[in-house]
């Protein structure tokens, strides 16, 4: 009987010997990613990056950096978008007196789950693990899962701007390209703005830099948090949508900064994916 | 406020319900097994309190709950947990709201145990050896639940022997975490298969674990180990009055977000000694941890989520208030080295010190670091992302964390106890607490502690704290009185003074009335006032209570 059961304990210890352990000789991979190659891929859905940050948060400006990592593997297939949420984006003179909160990022920051614990992300609006909510270590991944995913919709646009007068006039084109099932659908068009200077909290010994450049601060929406339903439909397959928008862009923003991004998603309780989405500069 | 009691009503409805239904199933029995488990309820209404930093709820009230029940019979055991967080408590993580609030069976269980094997299919709990492999937990006062849902295995071939085995992947909120974790230990009792050793006196335990987690890879910048792996072996050894455990682990790379995606392999040591007499009690402790975070997914970083291991905390587990929750100690599993002394001594009668009935005097010190590293400096080094050389018995000159407090217990007469507590501490927030904006707080806390019995059920309970630090918010003042009739009802006023705050308007009271009542195995308490931001620790995993102002009920029963 002892034989067996020694038999036994030696069977477990080979079988756990086996599951192991891999060391990784190369951590750097050397990928052929090609940004301007990926850009051009006709079909494939653009990814939305949604980095929820706030200016006393000590850790979101790794999160950041990974998003501008991933901007330059990813070309323009990748739209970062910075809403500023949550305790860590409260005012809190005097290092840190500005306000860059948003009632769009405020709702969809308790929406997504993000709930002001930060850094955090979302791509895609996508549930990952059933949480929407994905923290930044994750992102490359989350990308690179949707990198080969296409769309049912394109997008194009048309953009009349006046400098003078800060007036705007932005259409909207979507393509129907394939059955997007069931739906329904909706457009938002959100604003962002890049170089904002304004200090931002560091990790020690950095802390507090003053002179700090945020970057895809979200700034408003053009039609609302979940903007306007798209009527589509299997028998849309061809058709062309379009959608005008005119705005006056408020005068503390620097409209050479500014970028405004339209996003095609599905709009249910439980299912928000984005499917489309372009970046558009306002002052090339 | 009507409608804060007008819920509160329907929830002490609802909980009466629960009791009574049970108590009502003829004892407990069912099918011939028997069922057991507990309920705990807690709810909190909030007011908005600029002065103090609580924030508005728009809810005004939130709920969690928590009830488990288990089914015993023969050789059977099954059971369920259910969970309610309409939303989870502030403090509490709020993924657990998943959104707007959510309810449902996160855990169950179904086991089978005969005379040397046992098997668990669902969720289950288990540790290896002190943790440093392998200890999924659950702490409701964390708010942290790393369960597993897969299967376990315990089997004993023989007397002295103990193996287990597990696969399953943690919970994660109200889902999985994206890594499988596989494991096995065994441990060996040396003195129950030589029985002449346990006839010596001499209690000899030696084990080892091993465990392995698989997550796929996709990152298009760095090649990930799919398998990480981390193994440990143990010893006990136990002879009268002295007692000498060890544990080592090592891990190989596991890049991860919260260690900055380094592929240097982790490593800690925990060694502990104690010697212990009547009236004398020593122990020694040390431990150097190095890249030891290891949880089922490569990217986590919320706080108390996917934790695989756990490195325990060297250093005392206050229960005063100030000592206890301003400063504590947060284990720092990616690199941390120390160690702690404690002395205990029981001063006989009839001495100086002892007087009539004795005294109790303990001493404990503890001190952590960072550990001495030194950046690689070989280019195969820096390409393989090895980034820094360490020893596991070298501290860097940086300090976490300090601790020597000195405790004196004396009965001063038939009615009259007292404890008196003097601590100071060095606590670097910017790692414990991780506030970038934080210091090292140096701090001196002084304790007094008075409990005079009126008669056989009444007593009351005065205590005075100090914490005094010219640094963070500065110092800080509390006094409680608390009047206790045995065995069911205690009473409680408490006010904490933030009077040293270097802002003059942030210098203000937290005052919080509490009361209680127990009665076989009912606990119902209510509380109204106040209560600071502060951090709540168990054995260094901490997290941080915002402050609130507002009512809380917790009501709790056993079955």
């Amino acid at each position: 009987m002892m034989r067996y059961e020694l038999q036994f304990t030696l069977l477990v210890a080979f079988a756990l010997s086996l599951i192991g352990c891999d060391e990784v000789a190369n951590p750097i991979q050397s990928n052929n990613l090609n940004p301007e190659d990926t850009v051009t891929i006709v079909g494939k859905r653009a990814i939305v990056l949604e980095d929820y940050t706030g200016q006393t948060c000590s850790n979101c400006p790794d999160a950041t950096k990974t998003a501008k990592n991933l901007e330059k593997l990813y070309g323009s297939r990748l739209i970062v978008i910075a809403p500023h949420v949550g305790f860590f984006a409260d005012p809190n003179p005097p290092d840190f007196p500005a306000n860059f909160k948003t009632s769009v990022g405020n709702e969809i920051d308790q929406f997504f789950g993000i709930n002001g614990v930060l850094p955090a992300g979302t791509v895609n609006r996508r549930r990952v693990n059933n949480f929407w909510k994905v923290s930044y270590p994750n992102w490359p991944t989350e990308v690179q899962r949707l990198v080969s995913l296409e769309s049912p919709f394109s997008m194009t646009d048309t953009l009349d701007y006046d400098t003078s007068t800060r007036v705007l006039n932005l259409t909207v084109k979507i393509k129907v390209e394939s059955n997007p099932g069931s739906g329904p659908f909706n457009l938002m068009v959100y604003y962002t703005e890049d170089s904002v200077l304004s200090p931002q909290l560091h990790k020690p010994p950095l802390g507090t830099v003053q002179n700090y450049y945020h970057s895809y601060m979200l700034r408003g929406s053009l039609n609302g948090t979940w903007g306007e339903a798209l009527t589509v439909s299997s028998a849309s397959v061809g058709q062309t949508i379009a959608k005008t928008f005119n705005f006056t862009l408020p005068a503390f923003i620097n409209h050479r900064h500014v970028h405004f991004i339209p996003m095609v998603a599905i709009n249910t309780s439980s299912n928000r994916e984005i499917l489309q989405a372009r970046k558009i500069k306002l002052v090339p | 406020m009507p409608i804060f009691f007008i819920r509160l009503s329907g929830l002490l409805f609802f909980y009466f319900l629960c009791t009574r239904a049970f108590a009502q199933s003829n004892d407990s029995n069912l099918l011939g097994g028997e069922i057991r488990g507990n309920f705990t309820i807690d709810a909190q209404y909030y007011r908005q309190d600029s002065t103090i930093g609580a924030v508005k709820v728009d809810e005004r009230m939130r709920f969690m709950g928590v009830g488990n029940l288990i089914y015993t019979r023969g050789k059977f055991t099954g059971g369920v947990r259910f969970e309610s967080y309409e939303k989870a408590l502030l403090g509490i993580d709020q993924g657990f709201n998943d959104g707007g609030g959510r309810s449902g069976i996160p855990y169950k269980f179904a086991s089978y145990m005969d005379d040397n094997m046992e098997i668990t299919l669902g969720n289950f709990y288990e540790q290896f050896g002190n943790g440093l492999t392998l200890r999924v937990f659950e702490d409701r006062n964390l708010g942290l639940d790393n369960s597993l849902e897969g299967f376990r295995v315990r089997y004993a071939p023989m007397k002295g022997i103990y193996l287990k085995g597990l696969f399953g992947k943690q919970r994660f909120y109200w889902s999985l975490g994206p890594g499988i974790v596989r494991g096995g230990d065994g441990e060996v009792a040396v003195h129950e298969l030589y029985e002449p050793l346990a006839e010596a006196g001499w209690m000899i335990t030696t084990g080892g674990s091993f465990v392995s987690r698989y997550q796929e890879d996709q990152d298009p910048t760095f090649n990930f180990p799919l398998n990480v792996a981390t193994g440990a072996g143990r010893l006990t050894v136990q002879k009268g009055a002295a007692q000498f455990s060890g544990e080592y682990a090592v891990k190989n790379n596991d890049p991860s977000g919260t260690n900055k995606f380094i592929y240097n392999r982790g490593r800690v040591l925990l060694l502990q000694g104690s010697y212990s007499v009547s009236g004398l009690g020593i122990s020694l402790g040390f431990k150097s941890a190095d890249n030891m975070e290891f949880r089922s997914d490569r990217g986590a970083q919320d706080p108390n989520i996917l934790f695989i291991n756990f490195l325990p905390a060297l250093v005392k587990q206050h229960t005063y208030n100030l000592a206890a929750s301003i400063y504590p100690y947060a284990v720092q599993p990616l690199g941390e080295i120390g160690g702690q002394y404690e002395l205990s001594y029981r001063i006989p009668k009839n001495t100086f010190l002892g007087g009539r009935y004795g005294a109790d005097f303990v001493i404990n010190m503890s001190a952590v670091n960072t550990p001495y590293r030194t950046p690689t400096d070989s280019i195969t080094a820096e390409q393989k992302k090895i980034s820094y050389n360490n020893s596991l018995f070298r501290p860097g000159k940086q300090t976490i964390f300090r601790d020597y407090n000195i405790e004196f217990r004396k009965k001063l007469s038939s009615k009259l106890k007292m404890n008196l507590m003097f601590m100071y501490t060095e606590n670097d927030t910017r790692l414990t607490l991780g506030d970038a904006r934080g210091t090292l707080v140096k701090a001196n806390i002084i304790v007094a502690d008075f409990t005079y019995k009126i008669n056989s059920s009444h007593a009351i309970r005065f205590e005075g704290q100090v914490l005094e630090t010219a640094q963070d918010q500065g110092s800080w003042g509390m006094g409680l009185v608390e009047y206790t009739v045995s065995p069911h009802w205690f009473f409680a006023v408490l006010d904490q003074y933030n009077y040293g705050n270097p802002n003059e308007s942030r210098r203000v009271h937290y005052l919080l009335g509490s009361f209680g009542y127990t009665k076989e195995g009912m606990r119902i308490q209510f509380s109204y006032g106040r209560q600071r931001q502060g951090v709540l620790c168990v054995g260094g995993i901490c997290r941080v209570v915002p402050a609130t102002n507002g009512a809380t009920i917790q009501i709790t029963k056993t079955f």
